[in-house]
């Protein structure tokens, strides 16, 4: 369908030109446009491109005065309406790609979805995609999987404000992709062979996450189509695990339950033994890093107070709380630190006991009498699952740069025993703001950063996300092959490191709605705009019951009995 | 036609030399405008005259304002004789008041050539095809306004149309001859360089306010013509510094129009086109210049052919035609 023409009063190059829209026509920014011309060298060649801008305007006009006449009917001024197209791709007849600019006058009709696949590049990721969303005219969008899984590149790094449908929402939705076409990206890349992808996700608001295996009952016919349309199954995910810290306030022989509200069912707790955290050397993850930063010598006597109880824990010692560690160390204190400054040895009780505080209720005794084999371990096992969900919104600041820390610990030391990259791990984190900020060092800054430069060859890949990029530290974000962009200020947007956006997407991040991303992929010269589907799994209780997943009944006898758990406890405890 | 052929045509011309002077393409309409023989003022008001308020009406209505634009690309100076020829442009438009804008352009191109010398065909410069006019006499004087003649002609032939569909025509500079074919147009002649009426009646004119008209009189100007109506209208008044004929126009009917017509248009010409004058920055002719007729001249002026490449091909062509002498 005809459009408009190449503009020739304005230059066209063979990166960017102008077209006139027909005045039965009307183009908007986002759209793919296709013009042909000839030329006695290339014969003839397409141009692909993308409206960028769209301008309005009374032609031949040179005041304000002679647009109030034009207003009022006595002075006549040609209304053009016309658009400014980055040129994606020029393609000749040939396959080549000759930089010739557009002649003016030529043709511009809207892209068919063919056409759209060449203009985005889409062909030459062959099977190695995965869908990303679908585009304004309703094709859908690919993500070059050769930048996903670290085999040119790797990680997403997405920015944007909370809300609804943001950053959490399209991790989770392009997990979803990756994993609804796994059978035809094992098929592409032979290296895969036949180990499985899993994902952990840091869950840092709400409970959203606590349903991912649980269909939507309230998906709209809308959202069906969007899925439809990118040839994705419109179901929850498969293989889900989830993992909650256990309930605070507890005595030594309670019950360790999951600290969840909506859901307990299929929950598993997951904690540290004090063997564990010394002997993964994870003691650093109980300080903030600010604590770290203000006290040089605390580095010192962490290092001092591993080694003393690792080799008293091999020596037979065990520890069942925090604060029997405590209590120990500071019997002895010093006699270890007996190097360590007086001062020093202070700070770092003191910092212990503040730790206590906030990270005691994740840590269990080691063995407990009664409880079976089977639960016993409250460590995460990601290969059980293809979808682990870690909830830590309900932890402190403290114990949530502990949890990440200490899961991603484990991860690296796992990856790099076993010395191949599969099977592929994707790591989703919100707030990295929090883990990697821009300013300050931190043993978990340290391991997300060395993650993002060494996550790829070591299989795992990092689907970061902030609302501000600019808080974060550079080699982080420009480590992400896949930037991607939700709604956010525009000052915001002025920072360096969104670069990628080019101008005139910089001014329009405000106005992004829920559910539209703008990504930027290598291969593709043009950041897109693209609108993903509301989840087709629940993201809360009541999306999951009207389809008869899960009894009502039995939900809310559990957690009644969970209560009544509660209340005997506590009354045990007050006598 | 091809080149060659326009070659040929330039040798048959024998044309061997082009110059032009751009300053006289706008030159003044003192010409056209024939001196009275006779001035009857007694047709609407008899006795004393006093100036007649009009009410302010929509200018939104079937109106049309009607106009032409001329440029001289070339005079050619033809063989050794030294008569000269004239290579020049116009485009006749109209503007609708109705809506907005204008709806009709036509250019024309034309070759004005002394009497006796003739051509073939049309000449072709480009994309311009120039039609070969005779002119009523060899002089510079008598080629310049037989050009002149012509885009008048058509411009009355575009009013002439606009009238038969029903517009009120408002047409640039005084109304042209044969009157009988040209409807229901009223001449809009904005520089007053005659004074048609004396004495009392010329105070009369002086001392009209925004928006007043003097009674209307007819002007005959010989006696083979007929005669028009005409009426002096204030379109806006003079500052202490300014010349009593700022903002004064007068207006032309036909005569074949009946005078309570004639008398409503009057009224009617009252009641909107002292809304529709331009400001100092809109036209230098501001404030009689109207807003619709300096848009339908910027309009009518985007269509000329670009004038430095016409230039251009018609010195290539004449090196051309004489390449091998």
């Amino acid at each position: 369908m005809r459009i408009g023409i190449v503009l020739g009063t304005k230059d066209a190059t063979p990166f960017e030109f102008y077209i006139e829209v027909d005045n039965t026509q009307s183009l908007q920014v986002d759209d793919i446009i296709v013009t042909t011309s000839e030329y006695p060298r290339f014969g003839k060649v397409k141009f692909y491109g993308i409206v960028d801008q769209v301008i309005s305007r009374l032609e031949g006009l040179e005041t304000n005065e002679q647009a109030r006449f034009h207003s009022q009917g006595l002075f006549d001024a040609n209304l053009t309406y016309y658009c400014h197209i980055v040129v994606t791709r020029t393609l000749a007849e040939d396959g080549t790609s000759p930089k010739v600019p557009p002649m003016p006058g030529s043709e511009v009709r809207l892209a068919d979805t063919e056409e759209t696949k060449l203009a985005l590049y889409f062909d030459k990721m062959e099977k190695r995609k995965i869908p990303c969303g679908l585009l304004s005219n309703n094709a859908p969008a690919y993500l070059d999987l050769d930048f996903l899984l670290g085999i040119k590149g790797g990680h997403v790094n997405i920015s944007g404000k909370s809300g609804v449908a943001t950053k959490t929402s399209y991790a989770t939705f392009l997990l979803y992709s990756y994993f609804s076409c796994l059978k035809e990206i094992m098929e592409a890349y032979p290296e895969i062979g036949t180990t499985n992808t899993h994902a952990i996700i840091f869950n840092v608001k709400g409970e959203d996450l606590l349903f991912l295996d649980k269909p939507n009952a309230k998906l709209s016919e809308k959202d069906r189509k969007m899925y439809e349309a990118m040839g994705l199954p419109v179901k929850p995910f498969e293989s889900v695990r989830f993992y909650a810290p256990p309930r605070p306030k507890r005595g030594q022989f309670e019950m360790i339950l999951p600290n969840t509200e909506s859901r307990i069912e299929g929950v598993n707790t997951f904690a540290w033994t004090i063997r564990e955290i010394v002997e993964n050397d994870l003691l650093w993850y109980l300080f903030s890093p600010k604590e770290l930063s203000d006290t040089s010598q605390l580095y010192l006597a962490i290092r001092i107070a591993t080694n003393w109880l690792n080799k008293e824990i091999k020596e037979g010692l065990s520890f069942h709380s925090m604060r029997s560690v405590i209590l120990t160390l500071e019997e002895r204190i010093n006699d270890i630190m007996e190097k360590v400054a007086i001062g020093t040895r202070d700070a770092f009780m003191r910092r212990l006991y503040r730790a206590e505080q906030e990270i005691g209720s994740l840590i269990v005794p080691e063995a407990l009498p009664f409880e079976d084999e089977d639960t016993k371990s409250y460590s995460i096992d990601w290969r059980k699952a293809q979808v682990n969900v870690v909830d830590i919104h309900r932890l402190s600041d403290r114990a949530k740069y502990f949890t990440v820390g200490a899961i991603l610990k484990s991860i690296i030391a796992e990856k790099e025993n076993t010395g191949t990259p599969w099977p592929l791990v994707f790591i989703v984190l919100d707030e990295l703001n929090k883990y990697a900020p821009i300013t300050g060092d931190s043993p978990i800054a340290d391991i997300v950063l060395d993650i993002a430069e060494r996550g790829r060859s070591l299989g795992i890949i990092l689907i970061g996300a902030q609302q501000t990029a600019s808080e974060v530290t550079h080699r982080v974000v420009s480590n992400a092959s896949i930037r991607v962009c939700g709604n956010m200020d525009t000052s915001e947007a002025e920072h360096s490191v969104y670069g990628y956006l080019g101008p005139l997407n910089k001014k329009r991040v405000q106005y992004l709605t829920p559910g539209q991303m703008l990504v930027y992929q290598p291969d593709v010269p043009q950041t897109v705009l693209i609108q993903f589907p509301m989840p087709a799994w629940a993201t809360r209780y009541q999306e999951s019951i009207e389809t008869g997943y899960i009894d009502k009944d039995f939900m809310i006898s559990e957690i009644d009995i969970m209560r009544e758990i509660e209340e005997e406890l506590g009354d045990d405890k007050e006598k | 036609m091809s080149e060659v052929l326009a070659i040929d045509l330039i040798k048959d011309l024998q044309v061997y030399q082009i110059w032009w002077d751009d300053s006289t393409n706008e030159p003044v309409d003192i010409k056209e405008d024939a001196p009275p023989i006779n001035i009857e003022t007694d047709v609407e008001v008899k006795g004393k005259w006093f100036p007649i308020r009009t009410d302010r009406v929509d200018y939104r209505k079937k109106i049309v304002v009607v106009d032409g634009v001329r440029r001289i690309d070339a005079h050619l100076i033809l063989g050794k004789t030294g008569k000269s020829a004239l290579l020049g442009e116009f485009v006749v438009g109209a503007f609708s008041l109705e809506e907005g804008r204008v709806i009709e352009r036509i250019n024309e191109c034309v070759i004005i050539l002394p009497p006796g010398i003739h051509m073939r065909e049309s000449l072709i410069i480009g994309k311009a095809e120039y039609l070969p006019i005779c002119a009523v006499n060899a002089t510079e004087e008598g080629i310049y306004s037989s050009f002149i003649q012509r885009m008048r002609e058509r411009e009355r032939e575009l009013a002439y149309k606009f009238s038969k569909e029903d517009y009120i025509v408002i047409a640039d500079g005084p109304l042209q001859v044969p009157f009988s074919e040209v409807g229901v147009t009223l001449g809009f002649i904005k520089s007053i360089r005659r004074s048609y009426l004396y004495g009392d009646y010329w105070n009369v004119v002086l001392g009209l306010k925004r928006g007043e008209r003097t009674p209307i009189f007819i002007i005959r100007t010989s006696e083979d013509l007929p005669p028009k109506y005409s009426w002096y209208l204030r379109l806006k008044e003079p500052k202490y510094f300014e010349s009593p004929f700022f903002g004064l126009v007068r207006l032309e009917a036909p005569f074949n129009l009946k005078i309570e017509y004639v008398q409503d248009l009057a009224q009617f010409s009252g009641g909107f086109l002292p809304y529709i004058i331009s400001s100092s920055t809109l036209s230098s002719r501001a404030p009689e210049n109207l807003v619709p007729l300096e848009s339908l001249e910027r309009r009518l002026r985007a269509m000329f052919h670009p004038i430095n490449h016409i230039r251009a091909t018609l010195r290539g062509m004449i090196a051309q035609a004489y390449k091998e002498v």
